[in-house]
């Protein structure tokens, strides 16, 4: 830059400055910008053992089984991606490389959510109220006059089976998880604030790597009433099967006496 | 005809008083600073927002392996973009012109602090945060590695070990302490503040090294040959707190004016600027920031 001559009129200056702000007001989980499945696979079932019957004969036996579970499906994976400030045709002021994730995944059955604040919360199936979801309604066939057990993402369970969602999931209030923000919405486990329901995903050695939280979000009508499944990222840990993932979850899948209807699940990702 | 004496003084004392007249205004003002702007409107307020889901389907008992990509909005930057317009004047306290020209090339930089009025020397960040006052442009230094650090942790954007530059990987990839640069990831060009030059090795409260910033994007891209930003500090400082075992120093984020050039989104602007904002998480307040600019 050539120097500036010593000598020289100085003058005032009169401009304009007309400016276009690329702001945030306010972060929320949003959909990916793009979700493939890599693959997707099941237990096989095992083929039959035999023994040998003889006639007369009282014979004990101790039977030990593995069965596919029909009321939950898994999702696991790695999240790559950018940090971005755009405007709103997508055109990119700054962007930072991401390599290691922070934040949570979503998956629910509703197909849109109001995340404001106060409006996603941690399910808390002890409140008796008529318009919160309850946990029947979640895990088994709705009373009747509720709808089809597909209303409030039931998985069709009975309230006994061993694979329901609170045989699964923690009370309410009784296990811990790290806090996160859904949104603006602070999810906390302190003096005031209860924990949600929780539980833990299992890395190759059967330890609990991957915390997968149930948040709730009240709405009116069953559109808008609903479960949503809450993983909240691990980066490139060692998960069930040895490989690296940033997530896993499960999410309700009614399978049982034979349906073998899929349900949609609507993703969303928040990172930080 | 010859004139008389008196004549010749009357001539000479008038003469006088023109030189005297023309020298007050040509030398009213003894040096260029920046300045704040006489307006400043904002045009437009956007970013990218995905409200909808991405929908999967599945069956009970599979398991799915997925891979997402997703870009993210950052919540710890706000950025800037936009055009200079005005005109050189000279003009009298009372904005009065006694000429003006318009300006066809826009150069010099944009400068924002986030340092408000000055209150008093023992104001500390907890009780009077911002309170820096109008930067000292005479003193204005790049801001070393000490200083983007201590930037970097005021905005809280997650930067854990603060104790050597090796150690900015630790923090969030959006953090300050990682989007401002220096060595052979970025090179200050060089500009001047007032009177004052600063140049890639002119760093503030006797750091050494180079200055640290970045380059914005053009036309959607990484770049470095345009649009230039600076971290710089006047070397002023508030008390953190009472007990005033740390210091708050007044940063000034520095960008250079590029005449009506190809922007982030392939549009032409004069200026492209990234601010910090809290790296915390849920609503937060916003840090509102001071501008002023400079024309060369």
């Amino acid at each position: 830059m050539d120097m500036r001559a010593k000598i020289r009129i100085v003058l005032p200056l009169l401009f304009l400055i007309s400016a276009t702000a690329i702001v945030l007001a306010v972060t929320q989980p949003e959909g990916p910008g793009t979700l493939t499945v890599v693959n997707s696979s099941r237990r096989l079932a095992g083929s039959a053992l035999t023994t040998q019957a003889t006639a007369g004969n009282i014979t004990h036996l101790i039977v030990q089984g593995q069965t596919v579970t029909q009321s939950w499906q898994g999702f696991v994976g790695n999240i790559t991606g950018t940090i971005t400030l755009d405007d709103a045709n997508n055109n990119t002021l700054y962007d930072w490389s991401l390599a290691d994730p922070e934040g949570e995944i979503y998956a629910t059955y509703l197909s849109q959510v109001n995340w404001t604040a106060g409006s996603v919360l941690c399910w808390n199936w002890t409140i008796a109220t008529a318009s919160y979801l309850q946990l029947a309604e979640l895990e088994t066939n709705p009373a009747a006059g509720d709808g089809a057990p597909s209303v409030y993402g039931g998985i069709g369970a009975a309230i006994d089976d061993v694979d329901g969602v609170n045989e699964t999931f923690s009370a309410p209030g009784a296990g811990a998880h790290s806090n996160f923000f859904a949104g603006p919405q602070a999810i906390t486990v302190n003096a005031t604030d209860s924990a949600c329901p929780v539980t833990r995903l299992y890395n190759n050695v059967g330890g609990g790597a991957f915390q997968e939280v149930l948040l709730y979000t009240d709405g009116t009508g069953a559109n808008n009433d609903g479960v949503i499944y809450t993983s909240i990222l691990n980066q490139s840990a060692t998960g069930y099967d040895a490989a690296k993932h940033d997530f896993e979850m499960i999410v309700g899948e009614d399978g049982h006496n034979g349906n073998v209807a899929v349900t949609t699940y609507y993703f969303y990702v928040e990172l930080q | 005809m010859k004139t008389t004496n008196p004549q010749r003084m009357a001539h000479i004392t008038l003469l006088l008083l023109m030189m005297t007249l023309a020298a007050a205004v040509v030398y009213a003002q003894a040096s260029t600073q920046p300045s704040a702007p006489s307006t400043l409107n904002i045009q437009s307020n956007t970013t990218a927002l995905y409200p909808n889901a991405t929908a999967l389907n599945g069956t009970r008992g599979y398991i799915y392996t997925v891979e997402l990509n997703e870009s993210a909005p950052t919540q710890k930057w706000v950025g800037y973009v936009g055009n200079v317009n005005g005109e050189y004047a000279l003009q009298d306290a009372s904005g009065n012109a006694l000429y003006d020209w318009s300006i066809a090339t826009i150069t010099g930089e944009l400068y924002a602090t986030k340092e408000g009025a000055f209150i008093t020397a023992g104001t500390t960040e907890v009780t009077n945060p911002y309170a820096g006052g109008i930067p000292i442009w005479s003193n204005l230094s790049c801001a070393g590695w000490e200083l983007v650090r201590k930037e970097s942790a005021y905005f809280n954007h997650s930067f854990t070990n603060v104790s050597t530059a090796g150690s900015a990987n630790t923090a969030q990839e959006d953090a300050l302490v990682r989007t401002f640069i220096n060595g052979s990831g970025f090179a200050n060009p060089g500009f001047y503040a007032g009177e004052r030059q600063v140049t890639d090795s002119i760093i503030g409260l006797g750091q050494t090294g180079t200055c640290f910033g970045i380059n914005l994007n053009q036309n959607n891209a990484d770049q470095t040959a345009r649009w230039y930003e600076i971290m710089a500090t006047d070397g002023t400082e508030q008390l953190e707190n009472a007990a005033g075992n740390s210091n708050a120093y007044d940063i000034v984020y520095v960008s250079l004016l590029e005449n009506d050039t190809v922007g982030y989104n392939g549009a032409t602007y004069d200026f492209q600027t990234l601010l910090p904002q809290s790296g915390l998480s849920g609503a937060q307040s916003n840090i509102a920031f001071y501008f002023y600019v400079e024309l060369i």
